[in-house]
């Protein structure tokens, strides 16, 4: 089942407008400098604002339709999503992070605890399951944000920045974790980034935004050649 | 280098001036310090220990404190059953969110002995609301559930303004996270805000009980003031003070050890708390 987004939403200085499919397995990387609309267009996805009109829905199921007046809450889309500065749960352990999803779904807490356990495993964060999330450093906390958004096993993952701010250093190895942690649940990826290695490591598929506008969309080589935009150009020049 | 560069070029009107600026912070400051200090020196140079314990033990003193003790703890719990739910539906914006802020946050600027007043023309025998609860059998006014209320009515605004702040101080991402991850309003609140919040709905709650322990104005309108009903440790004071001033430095000196301790606490405690997220 594929995500079908194609939605405008309100923002203060612009109105944001937005389309694309997203098969299962693949990943749609969303570029463009910060406040273009990025992050606005995952929120709209996860449900956390109300788009102002448009249409989404993933597969038969319909999250968002203005026309309809329909707007599925956010704890009822199939979603996993991962934000920028890991948004953990810091009075929890990095294990009861991982669970929160599957427990918040009523599963026992046996089961959420195993699955939890997995998904540590899956970004190789194993031995940080006991640590308390306020004391995990930001590539630990980004390593943990993933496996609790895996976890609840999600049919759409909507990453947000995952590796900005992260040291040079590790970023690498978190680069690793992500690409694990998106092979493991085989979803509609969307993955929003401002760095051009980011972008085509995880994806063949780019959507640029400029000012709540899509500019260009198509694959690197066809941005590479043929940019609309100066910004386009600036961005896939430098591989 | 620069503000080296700066002090140089400063005129020698303008030092004396940032001299004088100093030094009457300073001395204000201390002027300050030595109001409060003396007040609380006079008090305890007075209590001579062992007369301390022996008023204590007088049975006007044991009954006021066992009564404080009760009422304010009865108070604290009622605060937080129900000022939680309420701190959290005004974090909520909605149309009248501020004029019912402002109701609910009144009493703290409000006249103690004015709150007694308003607290007697709902809940006393004549009253709005107490005239139908008498037809049906209750009194409250002059009870010690009269005690009760009006240190709920005066000290719950301090807990619910923390609450308020310390829910809204609340990473938005943290909350959004958790509905992502499945989980309904309320599950987010309980496991993901009450959690986050707590250190300082402990320290909202701690002052809010140390002004219940303190009430005086509305208790003894509302509440009236009969030794072992309704005379706390504030209003015993003030009795106590008209005859025997003794007893009055002793049940004084036990209030302020109690709320030096209670407010030591509390900053230890927030900032414990605070270091460690």
């Amino acid at each position: 089942m594929s995500l079908h987004a194609d939605f405008t939403a309100r923002r203060d200085e612009f109105v944001l407008s937005f389309s694309a499919l997203v098969a299962p397995g693949e990943t749609l990387a969303i570029v463009g400098e910060s406040g273009a609309g990025k992050t606005t267009t995952l929120r709209s996805i996860a449900g956390l604002l109300a788009p102002q009109g448009g249409r989404i829905a993933f597969g038969e199921t319909v999250w968002f339709d203005a026309a309809a007046r329909r707007n599925l809450a956010a704890p009822a889309r199939d979603v996993g999503m991962v934000f920028q500065r890991g948004a953990l749960f810091a009075h929890m352990s990095a294990l009861e992070n991982a669970a929160f999803g599957l427990r918040a779904m009523g599963r026992p807490a046996r089961e959420a605890l195993e699955r939890a356990a997995a998904a540590l495993a899956t970004v190789e964060a194993t031995h940080l399951r006991s640590k308390r999330a306020s004391d995990l450093s930001g590539g630990e906390s980004q390593r943990v944000a993933l496996a609790r958004a895996i976890a609840v096993r999600p049919r759409v993952l909507l990453l947000d920045e995952p590796l900005t701010g992260l040291d040079a250093r590790i970023r690498e190895p978190i680069r690793e974790a992500l690409h694990r942690a998106i092979q493991a649940t085989s979803a509609a990826t969307i993955l929003v980034t401002h760095e051009l290695k980011e972008a085509t490591h995880f994806s063949r598929r780019f959507i640029v935004l400029e000012a709540g506008r899509i500019v260009q969309s198509g694959d690197v080589e066809t941005l590479r050649k043929r940019p609309a935009t100066p910004y386009v150009a600036a961005f896939f020049r430098a591989t | 280098m620069d503000s080296h560069r700066s002090a140089d070029l400063k005129t020698r009107g303008a030092r004396i001036r940032d001299d004088l600026l100093g030094w009457v912070t300073i001395a204000l400051a201390a002027a300050f310090i030595g109001f409060v200090g003396v007040s609380i020196a006079a008090l305890l140079l007075r209590a001579i220990p062992a007369t301390l314990l022996a008023e204590l033990e007088r049975p006007v003193v044991t009954q006021a404190l066992l009564l404080s003790a009760e009422t304010t703890l009865a108070a604290a719990a009622l605060i937080v059953i129900f000022g939680t739910p309420l701190a959290a539906v005004l974090t909520l914006r909605f149309p009248g969110q501020s004029l019912i802020e402002t109701l609910v946050t009144l009493p703290v600027v409000l006249p103690p002995v004015v709150a007694g007043m308003a607290l007697l023309l709902a809940f006393g025998r004549a009253g709005l609301l107490g005239r139908s609860l008498h037809a049906a059998g209750i009194d409250i006014a002059f009870t010690s559930i009269a005690v009760v209320l009006a240190q709920v009515f005066v000290a719950a605004p301090l807990y619910v303004s923390a609450a308020k702040s310390a829910f809204e101080r609340i990473d938005r991402d943290v909350v959004d996270a958790a509905a992502t991850l499945r989980a309904s309003p309320a599950y987010a609140f309980v496991r993901v805000v009450l959690p986050s919040a707590l250190p300082a709905l402990w320290a909202g709650l701690g002052l809010a009980w140390a002004r219940a322990l303190g009430e005086f104005g509305a208790t003894i309108t509302f509440a009236g003031n009969l030794p072992g009903v309704t005379q706390t440790m504030p209003l015993a004071v003030y009795v106590e003070g008209q005859e025997d001033l003794n007893a009055a430095i002793a049940v004084s000196v036990l209030l302020l050890l109690v709320s030096f301790v209670v407010l030591l606490a509390l900053r230890r405690f927030a900032g414990a708390r605070a270091s460690s997220t």
